[in-house]
């Protein structure tokens, strides 16, 4: 059977297609100007109304601020005040002069407590760390490269969607040249295929493979549709165009966050 | 207005406005999105105004930017499905007896762009990857499993 792609070339399509685009240079202009116009306008009212606003704000806010401000600024040239009071003799005042100069002391005493609470989590997290050997046990098959996830879920729990973050990484030694790329197909416990018969590419960068090249593929499931159960085991197969096998995996259960790394 | 490699705006849109139709038309599926991105193509080389080696160049560009339109269109529009979508039958392919479009629209995306570029607009291999942006090889994958595929499609009807 002859299969004649000329006729694609006579595809008819309405001339108001082309009316329209021929159309466009008149209209650019305006349009410009009526859809810019009305932004500048609205962006600079809104510019207005909030410098308006951050004006008002400061100048209500300003003398709320002072008196605390003031005693800041006297205490800044306290040294050179404290040379003046020198001179004066009122004992009284030299003493609080000497009172704000031992304020930072005090100061300094007031952050030891701070690192009080510093100590105050370390027995937790000493505490923390005791149930994480409990689930441990319980991801057994997973190589989950989240310790964090691991010690904040002490117990796992699947979801019944098959996670978006999972992937699956096939590295492996090819033994012969292979062109094509890699592929990969999902086969469920009774050895059934999964979605279509030839999804497409592994995400492998080359397409062709030399002997003794170490392969690094990827497949992400769900961005192939597929619809995988929790609990349920699965194999990955990763196979050349011609169909040859690279790697396969022996049959595991899906779980959340799963990375199965398959070497061949 | 400057020229685009040598022709007038007007000698582009009457020139190029077939490929541009065909390529928004196969990847969408849809009269009216694919007239958008039509419309957005062109919007694109008034206001870019690139400047272009030879008509081949115009061409390739063209091409290109009308697939990035296609692609952002159904991106912008993931969760919505036109009805033009909707119906089985090619939309835009009004020709009698022109089943091979029909079978055309059925195969994957990919499959269709590469057959189109190189069937019908003549392309080679490596301007196809150029085009497309993919592997020399990937490409000829493609066209071989393309090819596969309308086969079987041809069979089934």
């Amino acid at each position: 059977m002859e299969i004649r792609f000329d006729e694609l070339k006579n595809m008819a399509f309405p001339d108001e297609w082309t009316e329209k685009a021929l159309a466009l240079p008149e209209k650019l202009p305006e349009s410009k100007r009526f859809r810019l116009r009305p932004l500048y306008l609205a962006a600079g009212a809104a510019c207005l109304v909030l410098a308006v606003f951050i004006g008002v704000s400061a100048w209500l806010m300003k003398p709320s601020e002072t008196p605390p401000v003031m005693p800041a600024v006297t205490r800044a040239p306290e040294t050179s005040a404290s040379a003046v009071e020198a001179k004066t003799e009122a004992n009284t005042e030299s003493a609080a002069a000497t009172e704000p100069t031992e304020e930072p002391k005090t100061e300094i005493t007031v952050s030891e407590p701070a690192e009080e609470p510093v100590t105050e989590p370390l027995p937790e997290i000493t505490v923390q760390t005791e149930p994480e050997p409990v689930t441990d046990p319980a991801e057994t098959s997973c190589c989950a490269t989240e310790p964090q996830i691991a010690s904040d879920t002490t117990a796992p729990t699947f979801q019944p969607a098959f996670p978006d973050g999972c992937t699956l990484i096939a590295v492996f030694s090819a033994d012969r040249l292979t062109e094509g790329g890699v592929y990969c197909r999902m086969l469920d416990e009774n050895g059934a295929q999964l979605g279509e018969p030839d999804l497409f590419d592994a995400q492998h960068s080359a397409d062709v493979i030399h002997s003794g090249e170490k392969v690094r593929a990827t497949y992400r499931p769900i961005e192939k549709g597929l619809k995988l159960e929790e609990g349920k085991a699965y194999s990955i197969v990763f196979y050349t165009d011609s169909g040859e096998t690279l790697v396969q995996s022996v049959p595991m259960p899906i779980q959340n966050d799963l990375v199965i790394m398959l070497r061949g | 207005m400057d020229g685009f490699a040598g022709l007038s705006y007007e000698q582009v849109v009457r020139e190029y406005g077939q490929t541009v139709a065909s390529v928004c038309v196969m990847r969408l599926r849809s009269r009216a999105d694919a007239e958008d991105c039509f419309q957005n193509v062109f919007l694109k080389l008034l206001r870019k105004s690139p400047n272009f080696c030879d008509e081949s160049h115009l061409k390739a560009w063209l091409i290109r930017v009308a697939i990035n339109e296609c692609k952002n269109y159904l991106r912008d529009n993931r969760r919505t499905v036109s009805l033009d979508a909707l119906s089985r039958e090619p939309v835009v392919f009004d020709e009698e007896g022109s089943d091979l479009s029909w079978a055309l629209m059925k195969l994957p995306d990919k499959y269709r762009e590469a057959l189109y570029l190189f069937y019908a607009e003549r392309y080679t291999v490596a301007e196809i990857s150029a085009i497309l942006g993919k592997n020399q090889n990937t490409v000829k994958t493609l066209l071989r499993r393309g090819r596969e595929k309308l086969r079987e499609i041809y069979g089934e009807e």
